[in-house]
């Protein structure tokens, strides 16, 4: 078998198996999801009755885990409580906001991290090193939902400055593209900032390792010493080699990303996946949560995948074993 | 072990970052310790007229929050109950982990396999995710089966960790010399390997805390973790929501105490992986 079916096959068991575990997960739970519902709204028998067969729960623990895995590879996890619509439609919804957010967040993280990481190897152990390690360790400390409120508190509230919720002004149909532009960008600049400072620091502190390994290959020193430019050196020999090795760090940092876009979503009112998600834990609507949480196992699934494709295409060494 | 315990201990201190962060750890752990003691009643109300929402003065060092309760002595409260969480969270996922590693790596095979197989699926389910479900589910779940939950939730990466460290240890002479005279599994796997995989268990184990306090603040952010009355950091954030832009030291402190109590954990981890393997420094 190739290196890239094997890998392939990797993904496909570990995320059936994360689904088996999310499934017995639930059943094995002390609490019962329907006594939650009906805590505040006393439901007759039938009602209940009614809601066991809705969710399958009078079905044997078998039936209900293959309508359960056949659901979830189909992208179907029923019926939201709260919101009374297919759980796939409320996603498929959301979904684009997310990405968005998270492609500007992927951005800073993959340019702006990068270099910073990389401009600590060059200057190790010293100040600017130890601030920048210092800073990125206090932005990876700091509750993304509490630096959200704080920069609302400051730049919304405060200063008047940027919108503090929400994705677009209302009322801007009919103007011009260079108004929607700007002021999207000015929904996004706060949580883009918010989740790339509580996530920075992995890029930054990855690169910063791998760069350091990389300038110590004799043949950085041999590059030096033919007389190549400094920046030649550094951006052309160096960080070239170092980089497959970085790319790895995606399929460790989009745990990161997808667990900060539940909190800074919320904070923000940013109408993605992760406020859907933040809304559902808070009213208990347990098809929703669900559905989340599957598809962002699926995420991260998939972007550990990628990147090991991506590190593989770089450096076959990895391919051969 | 003393020994070691020692110069580790210097170890973390001769760097700058170490030294601060035990030093802030230090205070951080004296506050919460007798603070309470010398603050009043953190769920305590006054008159909701005249004491709700004091600006931080004299008779209230952080003011009050919208409840007339003290914010400074909240915060002090919260931060003992963040520091019992993430510790014990943090050694109960440390030794979850080590148990499994050591077990993985000692029986190859199946049951290497098996949890092995299992420890990647669940490292691709995000934390917060596992415990969004269940806390959805059991509804003012009880502080030890939080921490239990938190435990159970962050053993994961140890038990990678510590079973590579047994793969590679179990064919060392030491190891071998041991079985040979006689030592059963059980002995090797606690007096000949354990005692090797000890440094990179301590520094997980270290980093751990700081992730156990951010996503116990988180959850209850949410509504999901500590409930009301009883004072956390993360919950007196959601209840400043209302009020933040009001009265914002409502807000800013417990964050401020949770960045400081994460950032010196994280930094007295940073300081002891480096003493323990320089090649990172």
């Amino acid at each position: 078998m190739t290196w890239l079916a094997r890998r392939a096959l990797q993904a496909v068991v570990t995320a059936l198996i994360a689904l088996t575990l999310l499934f017995f997960l639930v059943r094995s739970l002390p609490g019962d999801p329907l006594a939650i519902l009906s805590e505040d709204r006393p439901l007759t028998s039938a009602q209940v009755q009614d809601l066991r067969r809705r969710y399958q729960l009078d079905q044997p623990l078998g039936t209900q885990f293959v309508a359960f895995m056949t659901g979830a590879l189909r992208g179907d996890f029923g019926t939201s409580i709260q919101y009374g619509r297919p759980v796939r439609q409320l996603v498929l919804e959301r979904l684009p906001r997310t990405i968005l957010l998270g492609a500007v967040v992927l951005l800073i993280n993959f340019t702006l991290g990068l270099w910073l990481g990389v401009q600590q190897a060059l200057h190790r152990g010293r100040p600017l090193d130890r601030l920048l390690t210092t800073l990125s360790l206090a932005g990876y400390a700091m509750p993304s939902f509490w630096l959200g409120l704080m920069l609302v508190m400051a730049f919304a509230v405060r200063w008047h400055w940027l919108p503090a919720a929400g994705a677009q002004d209302p009322g801007l149909e009919g103007a011009g593209i260079l108004t929607i532009v700007t002021d999207r960008l000015r929904h996004l600049l706060l949580p883009a900032f918010t989740l790339a400072a509580v996530s920075i620091a992995s890029s930054m502190r990855y690169q910063r390792a791998a760069m350091m390994d990389a300038l110590r290959q004799p043949y950085v020193a041999a590059a030096s010493a033919r007389g190549l430019t400094r920046r030649r050196v550094v951006w052309g020999h160096a960080w070239r080699s170092a980089l497959p090795s970085v790319l790895t760090l995606f399929g460790l940092w989009l745990p990161i990303l997808v667990v900060g876009a539940v909190f800074v979503e919320q904070v923000f009112a940013w109408q993605g996946i992760g406020s859907l998600t933040a809304g559902a834990a808070a009213a208990r609507d347990y098809p929703l949560l669900m559905g989340s949480a599957v598809l962002a196992t699926a995420a991260v699934v998939t972007g550990s995948f990628l990147s090991d494709v991506l590190h593989a295409l770089l450096d076959p060494r990895v391919r051969t074993g | 072990m003393s020994d070691r315990a020692r110069t580790l201990f210097d170890a973390v201190w001769k760097r700058p970052s170490g030294r601060a962060g035990l030093l802030a750890l230090a205070s951080l752990a004296l506050l919460a310790l007798i603070g309470p003691f010398m603050l009043p009643d953190p769920t305590m109300q006054g008159d909701l007229l005249t004491q709700s929402l004091l600006p931080p003065g004299a008779g209230h060092l952080l003011g009050t929050d919208q409840l007339s309760r003290d914010v400074l002595s909240r915060v002090v409260n919260g931060l003992r109950l963040s520091l019992v969480i993430g510790l014990t969270a943090a050694i109960l996922a440390v030794v979850f982990g080590a148990a499994v590693g050591l077990v993985a790596g000692a029986r190859p095979g199946v049951v290497d396999a098996l949890l092995m197989r299992t420890v990647d699926a669940l490292l691709a389910i995000p934390r917060l995710f596992i415990l969004l479900l269940v806390l959805a589910v059991w509804d003012r779940v009880p502080l030890p089966a939080l921490v239990l939950l938190l435990a159970l939730t962050g053993w994961y990466g140890t038990s990678r960790l510590v079973r590579a460290e047994t793969v590679r240890l179990r064919h060392e002479d030491f190891v071998r010399a041991a079985e040979a005279l006689g030592a059963g599994r059980l002995r090797i796997a606690l007096h000949h390997i354990l005692p090797n995989v000890a440094a990179p268990i301590l520094v997980a184990g270290t980093l751990g805390v700081g992730d156990v306090i951010l996503l116990e603040a988180g959850l209850t952010y949410l509504g999901l973790g500590i409930r009301p009355p009883t004072p956390s950091l993360g919950g007196m954030v959601l209840d400043s929501r209302a009020v933040f832009a009001t009265a914002p030291w409502t807000s800013i402190f417990p964050g401020l105490v949770i960045v400081l109590t994460v950032l010196s954990v994280n930094l007295v981890g940073d300081a002891l992986r480096e003493a323990l393997d320089p090649r990172s420094a």
